[in-house]
Formats: C-alpha cells, sequence, structure tokens
C-alpha cells in the first residue's frame, strides 16, 4: 500500500482520469505488475508535488480502455505494457504493434514471472526466482 | 498538394548522446509528423533488478545511464531505506548531496557542448568539454571513478570526503565557475545562437503540462516545479528556488540549464559549509517488504522509482521512470511545423538519454 | 579587432596544451580505482566475495580448493574487497594494462592442514 492511493475499475478508468486532467494533475507513470493469476497497474499522478495512485486490478486476457484519450503522453508506456506484459489493451492512439524495445521474433512478453531468464551473477549468488 | 517523402533522423547524429530513431515526414523542407522508433538500447533492467540480490543491484541501477549515474543509485537506495524504516546519518545526506550536484554540473556542461556542436560551433563545444575535465577530476579524486562513481550503498555512502579533497572541489568550483562565466556571455550575446535557438520549438505552459513533461523543458515554459523541493537527501537545509523561465522555447531551456550549473556551484558551497562530522553508513539487516515510490531530480529532470519487496533477498518489481520517458512526448507537439535543419536543436533541448528511456 | 590578439600570442609561443603520452603518464589520484589485485596467501576460500560479486567474476570451489577471478569481467565496483575478511583482495590505483587475451587468474590453495587439537587427540 503506498499513499494517497485508490483503486479503480477498468470501466470507470477514463472517467476518473479525465477528472484528474480537468483538475491539473500531470501524469507521471504507470506500473504493470505481475501477481501470477491477475495483473495490477498503478497510474501516478502529481500536482504540486503532491502524488495520486490509481491501482487497477484485472485477469490476464480483459480489455482495458487505453488513456491516450486524455492524455497522449501516455502513449510510450502503454506500448510498453502490451509488448512486455502482454496486457490487452485497446485503442492506443500512437500504436506500436508489440515492436516498440523489442524485434518481433525475440522472447515475447519478457516480464511475466512465468517466463524465467537467468543471469550470471544470480547464479554465483545461490540462485533466484 | 507536394509531396511527402519520409527522412530518417538517426540512429547516429552527433547531437544524440544515444541512438533512436526519429522518421520525420516532410513536406518540402517543413516537417509535417513524426514517428519515433525505439530499440537500440534496451536491455531488459527491470527484469534483470528481479534476479539479482539487493546490493548488487546498486551497481545494476547506475549503469542505466552513464551520464547521470549517481542519481540512479541515490533514487533506488533512497527508496530501499524507505521500505526499511531506516535513517541514515546527517553526513551521509550531505555526501549524496555534493555528488548528486557535481553530477548536475558535468551533465550540463555536457549538454551545452553539445548545443554549440549542434550548430557546428565546435570551438566553443571543445572549450566547454575542456571545462567539463575539471569537475570530472573533483568526481575521481573523491571517488574513484570518473563517471560512475559507485559511491552509494543502501545505508549511506561507501567512502568519505577528506577535508583536503573538500578544498579541492572549492578551487575546482572557483575555476569553473570563472570559466562558466566567458561561455555565458558568448551564449547569450552571439547573434547565430540567438537568431537558431530563439522561437523555436515553442511549447506553451498548458501543452507542457498535457504532455507531462519534467526538469528544465517543464520549467523553461514557466510551470516552477523541481522535485528537490520534496526535500530528500540534504536539500531540505539549503536554500534554493526552481530556476524558471518564461521562454517556452529552445533558448530558454539552454538558459534554464546554463544558470543551473551557477546554481549548483552554490548548492555545492552551502553543503560543504553546513556539513557535519559524524558516520557515514548505518547497517541494515534483515529483508524488506513492502511498496514504496520514491522520486529524486536528475540532472534531465524528475526520476521515479516503484519498488516492491516481498520479505526474500529479491525484489519483486523495480520498476524506473526516467525523465527522458516523459520529454519523448512532447516531440511529439514540438517537431511538426519546423524546419529541417531546426529538427537536431528541438531534440537537443529536451536532452535526451534514450539508454535511461529504454533501460 | 586586436582584442584576441594576447590569446594569439600566448598560443604561439606557450608550448603544447597535451602531455605527450605514453612517454609521459599522469600519476593516477590516490584512491582512483584501477583493479583488484588478489594475495593468495591470506585467502581462507570462505567466498564471500563471490556472493557479493555483481557481474560474477569470482568462482570459488571449497572442494577442489581453487578461486578463479575474470580480471576483464571486474567492474572495479570494490564490494568484494569491502566484504573479505581476511583483507586478501585490495585496491590498485593503476587502471590495468590492455591485452591481447582476456587473461583468467586461477589460484590453487594449498591443502587444508589438520589443525593441532584434532592431532593431539590422535596421539
Amino acid at each position: 500500500m503506498i499513499e494517497n492511493e485508490r483503486p479503480v475499475t477498468p470501466e470507470a478508468l477514463v472517467g476518473e482520469v479525465k477528472q484528474l486532467f480537468d483538475s491539473g494533475h500531470r501524469f507521471i507513470t504507470a506500473t504493470c505488475l505481475d501477481l501470477g493469476e491477475n495483473l495490477e497497474i498503478l497510474y501516478h499522478f502529481d500536482k504540486n508535488l503532491e502524488l495520486q495512485h490509481l491501482r487497477m486490478n484485472f485477469p490476464k486476457d480483459a480489455e482495458i480502455p487505453s488513456i491516450t484519450g486524455v492524455y497522449l503522453a501516455a502513449f510510450l508506456i502503454e506500448n510498453e505494457m502490451k509488448e512486455l506484459f502482454g496486457v490487452n489493451l485497446k485503442g492506443i492512439a500512437v500504436d506500436y504493434g508489440g515492436t516498440l524495445f523489442t524485434p518481433a521474433e525475440a522472447l515475447q512478453t519478457p516480464m511475466l514471472k512465468s517466463v524465467k531468464v537467468t543471469s550470471a551473477a544470480a547464479e554465483t549468488n545461490g540462485g533466484a526466482q | 498538394m507536394s509531396k511527402q517523402t519520409v527522412a530518417p533522423f538517426g540512429p547516429q547524429h552527433p547531437v544524440l548522446p544515444e541512438p533512436i530513431q526519429l522518421k520525420l515526414t516532410m513536406e518540402d523542407e517543413k516537417v509535417v509528423s513524426v514517428m519515433p522508433a525505439f530499440g537500440y538500447c534496451h536491455r531488459g533492467v527491470e527484469k534483470a533488478g528481479e534476479l539479482n540480490d539487493l546490493n548488487q543491484n546498486v551497481f545494476l541501477v547506475e549503469r542505466i545511464c552513464g551520464i547521470c549515474s549517481f542519481t540512479h543509485a541515490l533514487c533506488y537506495c533512497q527508496g530501499i531505506e524507505e521500505m526499511y524504516g531506516a535513517e541514515i546519518p546527517v553526513r551521509a545526506k550531505y555526501l549524496r548531496t555534493i555528488w548528486s550536484e557535481l553530477h548536475r554540473m558535468h551533465s550540463h556542461l555536457l549538454w551545452l557542448g553539445l548545443l554549440a556542436d549542434a550548430f557546428g560551433f565546435e570551438s566553443l563545444f571543445m572549450q566547454i568539454w575542456r571545462h567539463r575535465e575539471l569537475v570530472m577530476d573533483a568526481l575521481e579524486k573523491t571517488s574513484g571513478h570518473r563517471v560512475i562513481v559507485s559511491t552509494c550503498t543502501i545505508g549511506g555512502v561507501r567512502r568519505d570526503i577528506s577535508e583536503e579533497n573538500l578544498q579541492f572541489i572549492l578551487n575546482t568550483l572557483k575555476e569553473v565557475q570563472t570559466e562558466l562565466d566567458k561561455v555565458t556571455s558568448v551564449l547569450s550575446k552571439d547573434y547565430t545562437i540567438r537568431k537558431r535557438c530563439i522561437g523555436v520549438g515553442v511549447m506553451s505552459t498548458e501543452q507542457a503540462l498535457a504532455m507531462g513533461a519534467v526538469g528544465p523543458v517543464m520549467r523553461a515554459s514557466g510551470i516552477a516545479q523541481d522535485a528537490r523541493q520534496t526535500g530528500y537527501a540534504a536539500y531540505s537545509d539549503l536554500k534554493f528556488e526552481p530556476i524558471v523561465e518564461n521562454g517556452c522555447d529552445s533558448y530558454a531551456r539552454a538558459l534554464v540549464r546554463l544558470r543551473e550549473t551557477y546554481q549548483a556551484v552554490d548548492l555545492i558551497r552551502q553543503a560543504i559549509d553546513k556539513m557535519p562530522q559524524g558516520e557515514i553508513a548505518t547497517k541494515v539487516r534483515g529483508f524488506p517488504t513492502g511498496e514504496v515510490f520514491t522520486r529524486v531530480e536528475q540532472p534531465r529532470g524528475e526520476l521515479v522509482y516503484y519498488m516492491k519487496g516481498n520479505g526474500t533477498k529479491n525484489l519483486e518489481r523495480m520498476r524506473v521512470r526516467t525523465p527522458t520517458y516523459s520529454n519523448v512526448g512532447t516531440l511529439l507537439v514540438t517537431l511538426p511545423g519546423c524546419n529541417l535543419a531546426d529538427v537536431p536543436i528541438i531534440t537537443l533541448a529536451i536532452d535526451p538519454c534514450f539508454s535511461c528511456t529504454e533501460r | 579587432m586586436a582584442w584576441f590578439l594576447p590569446g594569439v600570442l600566448g598560443n604561439l609561443f606557450g608550448g603544447p596544451a597535451t602531455r605527450m603520452y605514453p612517454f609521459q603518464k599522469r600519476e593516477p589520484f590516490e584512491n582512483a580505482r584501477g583493479q583488484i589485485v588478489f594475495d593468495g596467501s591470506k585467502c581462507n576460500l570462505c567466498g564471500a566475495c563471490a556472493r557479493r560479486c555483481p557481474s560474477a567474476v569470482i568462482t570459488v570451489d571449497r572442494t577442489a580448493r581453487t578461486f578463479r577471478f575474470e580480471n576483464f569481467r571486474c567492474i572495479i565496483c570494490e564490494a568484494c574487497a569491502e566484504v573479505c575478511p581476511k583483507k586478501a583482495l585490495t585496491l590498485d590505483n593503476h587502471y590495468r594494462a590492455p591485452a591481447y587475451v582476456k587473461d583468467v587468474l586461477l589460484y590453487n590453495a594449498p591443502p587444508e592442514e589438520k589443525p593441532a587439537v584434532a592431532a593431539a587427540k590422535e596421539a
């Protein structure tokens, strides 16, 4: 739990974000978390150095609306979440189709916990998940 | 209706510290739209952050960016300390502030050199980078490395700065300030520089807020906000005001960075003056749990870390949002409508750092 | 027009601004990070350095009694030197020289001596 956070559903997302935009908040970023069964997206906003967060929990293949209609600056993070986590986002204003950071033939959705990647340092350290 | 062509800007270009490709759709000499193409610097740092243990992550995170590396380590260590609920010694906070401000100086001097190079003013570019070498010597003498200083650790700092080295820093600052005065007179009076920067890449205050601009780009459009005002490290004890300009164009962004370099000199002098004696690190035990959201002011803008710990020696999630990530969105607003010759200056004015963006 | 004359004359008669490297080398600063130096006689093969290293430079094998250090992977962060209980790893301030082959330091520790107490019990 972080301070100034409130939960939101995918249906109510665009409405809440529009309210924050009208009251003068600046969009900082969004974070995606893999919780096993579900995914969780946290949206972070700021106004005069005070933070506001929205937490949205949803099953892995649920359809999520894009907030680029309100904040165009979110196109980059939404493309990244679609590519690295496999979030089913619809209606992004500038859509790279999954080739933003990695080429089409690379490992798909690498950030999910089910995709295992090893590193040499982790191996000498006694292993890690 | 004239024909439209697509011209590639990048991935290699002298003004870009790291590669990115901007696909510019042009009509004659004017840019109609732009589409950035990323992927040259993606290294999977967020995934690697989950595989390494907490202490190894400090070295990983420092290497996300070469120019602003200490502030990444600072933000990470600050977040982990907040998760532990640990309080670090006051001397460690002051030492972190001194190294952060030295990094700000070397980053802005690098940027000023690249600005001169962007319109072919090579002799000024070489002169500014020569003055930057004085700051690099100060960094090397106090911490051991020139760029990636590796002095921040969870619980404080790893090296102390002796009295002799503090005096060395003060002498360096005096020399840099004298040289910087000559550079300022060139940048503010030269006819060519003013003609090529004033009125180029205009972004109004409302657009800057809507596009989520941060750092000097935001402050050059009149919004007076600086993440150092939240009072992390020793900034709550130091007196400073965020530097704001109202020009909203590339010239205003250059002036903000120039004035911030002078402000950094002043802040280091204040910090050296007020620094108390004492320990430089505390021991933290156990493993952290919970979530934390922390931010610091990097030379390029506001850096934000979100971390989640689950009670083991690895983090559950480490999310990094660097300032260029937000500033790249502003290119969609400032580039359309400009001439092709202005594209390097507008791209440089956001202070691009794409290794930070793509991690 | 004559305001740049002092600069021109100074540059003409001032001598070179650069050092004649490699014939004249600058002495590195005292605590500059150059390379990590390993002293085998002090090592007790505890493996703490291998666990702390962020780039998997060190491999310690207690059963085979070997210590392996890959010099060219090292990022000279000094984490190993800080954590070593016997001070077998130290920092030298001269940067490691370039080489044609990425050499690896392999140290074989002498076999373990039986402690005096157990030997006395046997007697």
